[in-house]
């Protein structure tokens, strides 16, 4: 039912969306300027190696990635204008668009392409994202310095490039989404000192727009490119502005923003008064929140209690409460990839039903005097209030439970030592559902991998290398669903919901369009389309 | 009339302190004068409000909370508490001066002491700074200070009690001031510092003409200097008289006790020092009638009920006591 | 005069060092990984087996903790602060960015709490008991205990949005030619509010410190020279009383770089203080050494400055 409720609210967006860019009678203006919100200053703005989610938006605003997707999250060209693809699935060729060109007037070739892959996999570059181009030949040989080339890495001329794989992958394709930077400017620098370079800060890219200025811990000034390869954009200038979450509210009411990407549901009533805003929002399935356990620990180990713990909570409830009906309950670790989706009668929807707990938990032979901890770290206004109504709900049941607030770090060094019962976080998807191996293949249990709750199940471990080799995507999305059925009735995570992306936005913008699933290299992919963006 | 020939007259002097506690009845009912050149003691124990008496001359008693309710005050025949607090203003350490109880807390610390009289000479007399410099180094020297003109740029931390003493009394004269009020100016100094500064009083006082009013405990240093003593008990005066007599001829029991309670040269080892009986009372809950009659071996019943007025007595002496002729 | 300045400088260096031993070892106690919590999970997943271990070792976190303490002073002691974990960036560059806008703000919210705080302190004193001093201590009160991101938001809901007077937050309008007006009124609601708690500090020692000293004898004395209420007040009230107070403002300026931190927070003002809430979420080590060792220097120099501004105000301290 809930997964019916979420297509519907897909449609909804995605007609919403459509309405958006049809119904305005009104002319395209040129010119103008727009101010963006994000709350914290980027790390860094070197793609290999920032980490902070806020630079994916200036990403966004000056590079290009060679591949894209589509609302229907059909990979589609970018700065690739076509590939082919071998037979046996090892070698992709790109023809790569011509004409384009960089910042600074250089021209876009293969060039840039290989440059930017090689990087990847050099280890000296420190960089976060060698997992991309890992499939490729030659790349672990290149990464451990065994070799001075990537192999598989193949210049054929100016506007064409091969990549040939090790063994056949899937989700390579999707994994291409990245920032191509110019060779001509990087490859002067030595590798072990490009992050540090000030010239890895400067965004030099194809994007539609250009960094102009940088006022330390206040704003990012843009000017529009004049030379974007998908034509001028509109907007004459971008201010992305700093500023703390609940300042940027009323710099918004101001007027001081124009648009803050990631806005907190609860405050929406607020906005909702005010007549110069819009409020839009995408269906997220990259960003959902969960419950997960610690399967070492003897007393979660029956799935029976991690059943009763899902029907304990109500999380139709918290969605409508607190995230103000932004948001979707589900009872699979998602993906955007619809798919890979089984149908909804195929899995357990978890009804809130303290009763069956109650009967789950005795039949477990739950031990009513014990106390569990849940763990979270803050992170999210919306999510954190989870951790206390979750607990009130646990004790409904008879279920005694703690919980531990930590910073970040200390969260993080608590549980990678497996050392706590329940963790809530929020986990991020990659388009590709193979993404879900990360968390739940019993190679990849902490420390040595992101397996957080040390799940281990022989069928799950198959049908992940089964995935990855099959190509034909309707035995693809069998194995995948299967996967999403085995972990909906383990529940070694309990998903409390995807929330959606709510963002504001004042009316004088006009030209926005969302893909209402959010998809990304990472996400939040809202700025895609801003050379097509007009300012009243 | 002898307003004319009394430097200062004070009549009826009231007093009082507004506390949470109540009214605290300082001084209640004061009358003195002292004449040009002459000298009064005033003396009593702690508490019996001498001082207070010598600050509502000068009109610095805090206010709130306290309060001169009632009384005249009349300095070269003309009231001081009815002038504005300006023209007071220019009275005090001009034609008033006073030396206090404290040298070490009573001058300020951080400036020097050439700066704090010369202040006193510039505010008074209108002079620059260099010439009341110059002045306040010549008064240094007046009151005995060697070295007067490095000794004026030092600070009052590096200076003896004795020192600063003399550095107050060299400030409070400084404007040549017809009445020094010296409040308890020797007791926080060892003996011989004492004398030293009581003789240095007593040279200036004729040197500058001074009338002066030496507030003390100590009827050894009224004995020395004082032409005439006003003995006060619990805010009021009790006894008024030349020295002499008081000394010879006590009229008041509290006088009595007072002078019993001084040791003597002439006393024998075995003589016990005499000392008044009972405590100075509270003033928040004096006595009915006389008030020193809970401590007096002469009480009886009128002194109990009655409060005596100050009875005038043989050779114009004044006294507040219902039985001083059968002393 | 000279042999006590340096003498309390040479103590000052003393001091600085073992602050920094203690920072260093707390920071190691602190637990938590640098890499593991600026790099998201899901991205880490992705960067390659031994990324870790590659971090630490280009970062030279796999030594020991007393040979990094070395290697760190003696950086120190040549002028360099180390490395940034997140981004590489030099400590020193990233403090100088922002150390100029902190100076800014945190200057004038002193000079602001001084300006106003002590005169307010000195009516309250001399009207004692009066309405004037009950609203100052009043104020005093609710100054002191009013959290700084309540008061921040509030006056920007009342200044900005309500009142449309002033901008909500930033160092100057973006865009506008630079203007001594435009700058003071981005300045002035942070400087306020950061200055609010020392504001009403500073009253209330200044009240009871002149109270101290309105009952002093020497008062009195001066009182009895026929000196001017006023400039008994002013005088020789005040340098007396200033001196108590030279300790509280000395006292008080580390807990405005504290308070910085909220207050750059909630006006998006680009100084220290941000940089330090970061560099703590992060576990920047190299970056929150480099920042706490600033402060510690800036509060010994302020320490040093008062222990001189004693000694020209007291000349009992002088000449010792």
């Amino acid at each position: 039912m809930k997964i019916v409720k979420k297509i519907w609210l897909v449609g909804l967006a995605v007609l919403l969306v459509s309405l958006m860019s049809f119904s305005p009678a009104m002319a395209v203006k040129e010119g103008g300027t727009l101010n963006l919100h994000i709350n914290k200053t980027p790390d860094s703005l070197w793609p290999l190696t920032a980490t902070c989610r806020r630079a994916t938006y200036l990403f966004e605003l000056t590079y290009n990635y060679l591949v894209g997707f589509n609302d229907a999250n059909e990979i589609v060209p970018q700065l690739a204008e076509s590939w082919d693809v071998s037979d046996d699935g090892l070698t992709y060729t790109f023809h790569l668009r011509k004409g384009v060109k960089f910042h600074d007037g250089y021209p876009f070739t293969a060039k840039d392409v290989e440059f930017t892959y090689t990087l990847l996999a050099n280890k000296k570059a420190a960089s976060l994202f060698f997992g991309k181009v890992e499939p490729v030949k030659g790349a672990k040989a290149y990464y451990d310095g065994e070799a001075n080339k990537v192999d598989g890495i193949q210049v054929v001329d100016d506007y064409t490039i091969k990549f040939v794989l090790e063994k056949p992958n899937a989700a390579f394709l999707s994994n291409l989404m990245f920032p191509i930077v110019p060779e001509h400017i990087f490859g002067k620098i030595p590798v072990d000192q490009l992050a540090t370079s000030p010239e890895s800060q400067k965004l030099i890219g194809t994007g539609p727009f250009k960094l102009v200025k940088y006022v330390t811990d206040q704003y990012y000034e843009f000017e529009c490119f004049d030379d974007y390869w998908q034509g001028k954009p509109h907007i004459e200038k971008i201010y992305v502005k700093i500023a703390k979450a609940d300042v940027a509210i009323a710099m918004l009411e101001k007027g001081e923003i124009d648009y803050i990407p990631e806005f907190p549901p609860s405050e929406l009533d607020y906005v909702k008064s005010l007549p110069n805003l819009k409020i839009l929002t995408q269906t997220n399935t990259t960003w959902p929140w969960a419950w997960c356990f610690n399967l070492k620990r003897s007393y979660f180990k029956d799935k029976r209690v991690r059943q009763a713990i899902a029907y304990a909570l109500d999380r139709q409830g918290f969605v409508d409460s607190v995230l103000r009906g932004y948001g979707t309950v589900v009872n699979f670790p998602n993906t955007n990839a619809r798919w890979a989706w089984p149908d909804p009668s195929e899995i357990n929807q978890y009804p809130y039903n303290p009763e069956k707990a109650k009967t789950l938990l005795k039949e477990a032979g739950w031990d009513p005097d014990r106390v569990i901890e849940i763990l979270y770290y803050p992170g999210n206004k919306e999510r954190d209030q989870f951790a206390t109504i979750g607990q009130q709900m646990l004790k409904n049941v008879g279920i005694k439970a703690d919980v531990v607030c930590m910073d970040v770090a200390r969260a993080v060094e608590k549980f990678h030592k497996g050392n706590f019962d329940i963790l809530q976080t929020g986990a991020s998807a990659q388009p590709d559902p193979d993404y879900q191996s990360l968390y739940f293949e019993s190679s990849k249990v902490i420390p040595a991998g992101d397996n957080i709750t040390s799940y281990a199940n022989k069928r799950v471990d198959e049908l992940f290398k089964k995935g990855r080799k099959t190509f034909d995507p309707a035995e693809r999305a069998k194995i995948y669903k299967e996967i999403n059925k085995i972990l909906n009735d383990e529940l070694p995570w309990i998903i409390i919901c995807e929330p959606m992306h709510v963002s504001v936005v004042n009316k004088r913008v006009h030209g926005m369009h969302f893909n209402p699933n959010i998809i990304a290299f990472r996400d939040p992919a809202r700025l895609l389309d801003i050379h097509k963006w007009w300012l009243e | 009339m002898m307003r004319d020939q009394n430097l200062l007259s004070v009549k009826n002097l009231r007093t009082y302190f507004y506390t949470e506690d109540g009214v605290v009845k300082a001084v209640d009912g004061v009358d003195f004068e002292i004449k040009k050149g002459e000298t009064l003691g005033m003396v009593g124990e702690s508490g019996c409000g001498k001082s207070v008496s010598a600050l509502s001359i000068m009109r610095l008693i805090p206010m709130p909370p306290g309060r001169i309710v009632e009384g005249e005050i009349y300095f070269k025949g003309e009231d001081i508490l009815k002038i504005s607090e300006v023209a007071m203003r220019k009275i005090r350490g001009r034609d008033i001066s006073m030396i206090f109880q404290e040298p070490m807390t009573s001058l300020n610390p951080v400036y020097t002491v050439g700066n704090q009289i010369s202040e006193a000479i510039t505010i008074h007399q209108g002079l620059n700074r260099k010439d009341s410099w110059d002045k306040a180094i010549e008064m240094l020297r007046q009151v005995g200070i060697p070295d007067a003109s490095k000794r004026a740029k030092e600070y009052p931390h590096q200076m003896s009690g004795g020192m600063r003493q003399r550095v107050m009394i060299a400030m409070a004269l400084s404007c040549n001031p017809e009445l020094l009020i010296a409040d308890e100016p020797t007791t926080s100094l060892d003996v011989t510092t004492q004398a030293q500064i009581l003789d240095l009083i007593g040279k200036l006082q004729e040197e500058f003409k001074l009338s002066v009013l030496i507030i003390t405990h100590n009827l050894g240093i009224v004995a020395e200097v004082a032409d005439k003593v006003a003995v006060v008990y619990a805010g009021k005066v009790v006894e008024y008289a030349k020295t002499d007599e008081i000394f010879s001829h006590p009229l008041h029991p509290y006088t009595i006790g007072l002078l019993r309670s001084v040791p003597r040269l002439d006393m024998k080892k075995k003589d016990k020092l005499q000392t008044i009986e009972g405590e100075v009372p509270d003033s928040l809950t004096f006595p009915s009638g006389c008030k020193f009659h809970p401590r007096c071996f002469l009480c009886q019943e009128k002194c109990r009920t009655k409060e005596p007025p100050l009875i005038k007595a043989e050779n114009g002496r004044l006294v507040r006591c219902w039985r001083y002729n059968e002393i | 005069m000279g042999a006590y300045i340096i003498r309390r400088l040479l103590i000052g260096l003393v001091v600085l060092f073992f602050v920094t031993v203690i920072l260093f070892i707390l920071m190691n106690l602190m637990p938590g990984d640098p890499i593991t919590a600026y790099i998201p999970p899901e991205v880490l997943a992705q960067a390659g087996p031994e990324y870790i271990e590659i971090r630490r070792e280009q970062l030279g976190l796999n030594k020991p903790v007393v040979v990094r303490y070395f290697i760190w002073l003696n950086e120190l002691v040549h002028g360099n602060m180390g490395y940034s974990v997140q981004n590489g960036e030099p400590v020193l560059s990233r403090i100088k960015e922002r150390i100029g806008a902190t100076f800014e703000l945190t200057g004038t919210a002193l000079l602001l709490a001084i300006i106003i705080g002590i005169p307010i302190g000195i009516i309250s004193a001399v009207k004692q008991y009066s309405i004037v001093d009950s609203l100052v201590t009043l104020f005093s009160f609710t100054g002191v205990s009013i959290p700084v991101f309540f008061l921040g938001l509030g006056l920007i809901y009342v200044f900005s949005l309500r009142l449309n007077l002033l901008p909500t937050g930033g160092l100057a309008t973006i865009g506008a030619p630079p203007s001594l007006l435009d700058k003071l009124s981005h300045l002035i609601m942070p400087a306020f509010v950061l200055s609010v708690a020392n504001l009403a500090q500073f009253a209330r020692y200044t009240r009871s410190s002149i109270l101290d000293e309105l009952g002093q004898d020497y008062v009195r004395t001066a009182r009895a020279k026929g000196v001017k209420e006023l400039r008994v007040l002013f005088y020789h009230i005040l340098r007396n009383g200033m001196i108590p107070l030279i300790t509280v403002i000395a006292l008080q300026i580390p807990l405005l770089f504290g308070g910085a931190v909220i207050t750059e927070q909630v006006f998006s003002w680009p100084g220290m203080g941000r940089l330090a809430l970061e560099a703590i979420m992060q576990r920047d080590y190299p970056l929150l050494m480099g920042i706490t060792t600033v402060i510690a220097i800036l509060v010994l120099i302020a320490n040093l400055l008062a222990d001189i501004l004693y000694a020209v105000v007291d000349p009992r301290i002088r000449y010792q």
